[in-house]
């Protein structure tokens, strides 16, 4: 008696073990299989190389060999006379950034969706998004000629009399913030605006129909329709952005600041490089970066939860 | 019987010629053609020729170096002729741009666990791999693998660069003295534009407003725009012992402080020379001229566009080192009627000082990985001793390779091992060269004589073998011609040496040195941040942002934060270290 039901078992066993072979399953997963490998590898993994930012880390010696400092290195960074200038800096840097970023974006996306000629549409995109995959010394060269005391914007106010002489836009103090946050918005606002550019496409027509029946005007449209619709990406990618509030752009701060601009222009990354850096300190500068993942870590949880709980949108 | 001696009269006859023709050796080259000094020399030279032995090496290369035809970094004439001296293979295990691509280079090899046999590293670099023992112990070679004439070059300036490179008591290093006129900051300026304006020539920095207001205001090259820029000088250049374009270093001597160096100040005190109260003097000075508009506009953000007005011939004024002709070649090929002279202003005492650059500013490093470190030990100090080269096939292949090699116009930088270790005065003594061969008052012999024991009698004063006879005779060259800028690659050579270096060839240069060189404690941590703030003030200070004070109350003000934020206990360890 009991043969046969084990034999009823195991058969059964048996065809749960062909389904799952030939199922979809087993092959969806091995096709993330790779990709799931190489994450594990070189995400994850990497992540013990966080044990560096406690060290006094010497190359050669490794991880096992160099120097157990504890919290040494955090304690250099926050002991710096002028730490609390640097994270000013970078948090008004990065953050008018980001919000700026945004708001021109999809103020863009918004006016270039009303135009109805789809060759203009496309010549005025592509020429809009390529300053974004031009490297920031090169835009910083062209930068440069352009705002310099004898440059075309100089001679521009100069000429129509709207400066009485030349701007120092890069070695003013008080101004570089100002020229870094739009130089760089007008660098990735075009990328950026890609993304609403084809939800707004994605946005069933036939709500504008019933709206112009209703007889709303376009603005009005852009008001009611346009925009909510767009709520949702304008969420996510804001929440993704705010992990990156300590990054203010190292690239091309690096390529742009100099000694005069050092009160208002530098921020986390150029302080670390020049003075961590040049001194060929790898602990303090592996500490400043794992200080920066952990404050965009919480930045991001938190942004994540206040959408979920006021605004009840889940990103994921 | 007649037969068998006829027979034997020919054979030993012929013997007789054969053991005359084997006796015969021309190419050997005996002790009598050879000096004492020479012979002893030679001593120390080890033969690693026929062994097929070869060292890894990086190099820093200068970008616009010209590269001959069908020649490569890793393979020229160069690393033939060094094949052939030494039999050795040099193999370029990697180069970049010298600078900050090489640096980063260096730095990442570093990192990497992963340097060549051989490397030429700055200070920093040669800390960070002697902390990490990656470097070969060199002290016992200090002692028994190197010439009397190479040591005394060291032992002249007190060992100073041999300290540089010890770490806890061993050397691992072997460090570069850099000829002492490349640290020297000379005001340039274009002396047909002073002829243009009916200007006479400056004897000071105070006479420079004039000249600088004439340069920007009053059209200097009739050209009928206003579009001449002022003196360029560049932010974060203002230490007395760097020397590059833009550094006003020498400046701040003149009135008194030395910016950037350790040195005895008024009361005998070893003290850091940026916070001493003479530096406000010449702040002002500059700040002044940057108000009055005689100073280019965007002096601060200029980058590397520093030297773009300069060749385009709208700047007339700069402050540069003595070896600016080679950059000044495209400014007289744009407008030739341009014409450059170097300046060096004397302080109250007459005397015009010059900071010097540390010895050291480039160490040669062995890695402790290297097979055979006392090979390449050999190869960089010991080199080829003349009387070492016995074989006259072999002399007259390697003066071939020599001279094909300057033939072909292939730039000295691609010698695998490019470390300055000449005598502090090198520059100056081919001024005088130049100027005594001209007038008459010296010959080629008397150069020659005292050059080659200069150099420890390794090498001869002759344009077709050495490079300080070679641009010697380009700038005698150039003297002679109607239109000097006729052969520009003569003009740009000579020129530093003919004229450029004047200022500091003269009798009352005087030369100065830090009286403390390496690192104390409290300058492992604080040193970066304090060197960052001097850079920021002394910037603000020249463009008059000093918050509502006084220049001189700014001063003050930054001098103070200096001492409480680790420069005090700086300069109390820097003292205690030299007692």
């Amino acid at each position: 008696m009991s043969e046969v039901r084990h034999e009823a078992g195991r058969s059964a066993f048996m065809r749960k073990w062909e389904k799952f072979v030939r199922g979809e399953r087993l092959r969806l997963n091995l096709m993330m299989l790779p990709g799931v490998v190489f994450v594990f590898l070189f995400n994850m993994m990497t992540l013990l190389g966080i044990a560096v930012a406690f060290q006094d880390f010497i190359p050669r010696r490794g991880w096992f060999g160099s120097e157990w400092v504890g919290l040494r290195n955090f304690r250099l960074f926050f002991e710096m006379p002028n730490a609390y200038t640097i994270l000013r800096n970078t948090l008004v840097i990065a953050i008018s950034k980001i919000v700026l970023t945004l708001i021109v974006a999809v103020l863009f996306a918004l006016l270039l969706s009303e135009i109805k000629n789809n060759k203009v549409k496309r010549c005025v995109q592509t020429a809009v998004y390529l300053p974004h995959f031009v490297s920031w010394v090169i835009y910083a060269t062209i930068m440069r000629l352009l705002l310099n005391s004898d440059g075309l914007v100089n001679r521009l106010l100069t000429g129509l009399g709207l400066a009485a002489s030349p701007v120092k836009f890069l070695s003013s103090k008080q101004l570089f913030p100002v020229v870094m946050i739009m130089t760089d918005v007008l660098k990735e606002f075009g990328y950026s605006s890609v993304i609403y550019l084809a939800t707004i496409t994605g946005i069933n027509p036939s709500y504008y129909e019933a709206a112009a029946i209703d007889g709303a005007t376009r603005p009005k449209m852009m008001w009611y329709i346009t925009l909510p619709c767009l709520l949702p990406t304008i969420v996510l990618l804001a929440t993704l952005s705010v992990g990156n509030v300590l990054s203010a752009g190292f690239d091309q701060i690096f390529n742009l600041y100099n000694s005069a601009v050092y009160e208002t222009g530098d921020i986390i990354d150029t302080y670390v490089h020049r003075v961590g850096l040049v001194s060929l300190d790898y602990g303090l500068g592996a500490a400043i970066g794992l200080f920066k993942s952990v404050v965009s870590f919480v930045l991001i949880v938190t942004s994540y939860t206040v959408a979920a709980k006021v605004a009840d949108y889940h990103i994921f | 019987m007649k037969k068998l001696l006829a027979l034997l009269l020919a054979l030993s006859l012929s013997l007789c010629g054969l053991s005359a023709a084997l006796a015969e050796d021309d190419d050997y080259i005996p002790d009598s053609e050879f000096s004492e000094q020479q012979l002893e020399e030679a001593k120390l030279y080890k033969d690693y020729s026929g062994q097929g032995k070869s060292f890894t090496l990086a190099k820093a290369i200068t970008i616009d170096a010209a590269l001959p035809e069908g020649q490569t970094v890793e393979d020229n004439l160069w690393i033939d002729l060094f094949k052939i001296n030494f039999g050795v293979e040099p193999i370029v295990e990697w180069y970049a741009a010298a600078g900050d691509a090489y640096n980063q280079k260096v730095s990442m090899c570093i990192a990497s666990d992963d340097i060549p046999d051989y490397m030429e590293v700055n200070v920093n670099q040669w800390r960070m791999l002697a902390k990490s023992g990656m470097l070969a112990d060199l002290t016992d070679y200090y002692e028994h693998n190197i010439s009397a004439a190479k040591r005394k070059k060291f032992a002249d300036i007190d060992d100073k660069p041999l300290k540089v490179v010890t770490y806890k008591g061993q050397i691992t290093g072997y460090p570069s003295i850099n000829p002492g006129a490349d640290s020297g900051s000379l005001v340039w300026l274009r002396t047909d534009w002073l002829e243009n304006l009916g200007l006479e020539e400056p004897k000071s920095y105070e006479d420079l407003t004039a000249i600088l207001d004439a340069f920007v205001n009053k059209d200097p090259d009739g050209n009928e725009q206003n579009d001449t820029v002022g003196l360029i000088i560049a932010p974060d250049e203002y230490k007395s012992t760097g020397a590059n374009t833009g550094n006003t270093g020498e400046m701040f001597l003149r009135y008194g402080a030395g910016v950037g160096m350790w040195i005895r100040d008024e009361s005998g005190e070893v003290s850091y020379g940026s916070i001493s109260r003479n530096a406000v003097p010449c702040l002002e000075q500059l700040n002044a001229w940057y108000k009055a508009g005689l100073i280019h506009q965007d002096w601060v953000s200029l980058g590397d566009n520093l030297r773009q007005d300069i060749s385009a011939g709208r700047c007339g004024a700069f402050f540069g080192p003595w070896w600016e002709s080679w950059n000044l070649a495209d400014s007289v090929v744009n407008d030739p009627k341009a014409v450059w002279k170097s300046y060096g202003f004397a302080a109250d005492d007459g005397k015009f000082y010059v900071g010097m650059t540390d010895p050291a500013a480039s160490i040669a490093v062995i890695s402790a990985d290297a097979e055979d470190p006392e090979m390449i030990w050999q190869l960089l100090v010991v080199g080829r001793p003349i009387a070492s080269v016995r074989s006259r096939a072999l002399q007259k292949a390697i003066e071939e390779a020599n001279a094909a090699a300057l033939a072909a116009g292939l730039e000295h930088s691609y010698q695998p091992f490019r470390l300055n270790v000449s005598t502090v005065m090198t520059v100056e003594n081919n001024y005088r060269y130049i100027w005594g061969l001209h007038d008459g008052t010296l010959t080629w012999e008397d150069c020659d004589k005292e050059y080659f024991e200069n150099n420890g009698g390794v090498e001869h004063f002759d344009p077709s073998s050495c490079y300080a006879a070679q641009v010697t005779k380009y700038y005698l060259n150039v003297l002679e011609r109607e239109n000097p800028y006729e052969d520009i690659g003569e003009w740009s050579n000579g020129m530093g040496y003919g004229v450029g270096v004047a200022p500091m060839a003269q009798d009352n240069c005087e030369r100065l040195y830090n009286d403390f060189i390496g690192q104390t404690e409290t300058m492992a941590t604080k040193w970066a941040y304090l060197q960052t703030m001097e850079e920021e003030a002394y910037t603000k200070m020249i463009l008059g942002d000093t918050d509502g004070l006084s220049i001189s109350d700014y001063f003050d003000k930054f001098v103070d934060e200096w001492k409480a934020q680790g420069g005090e206990k700086i300069t109390a360890e820097v003292k205690e270290a030299l007692n």
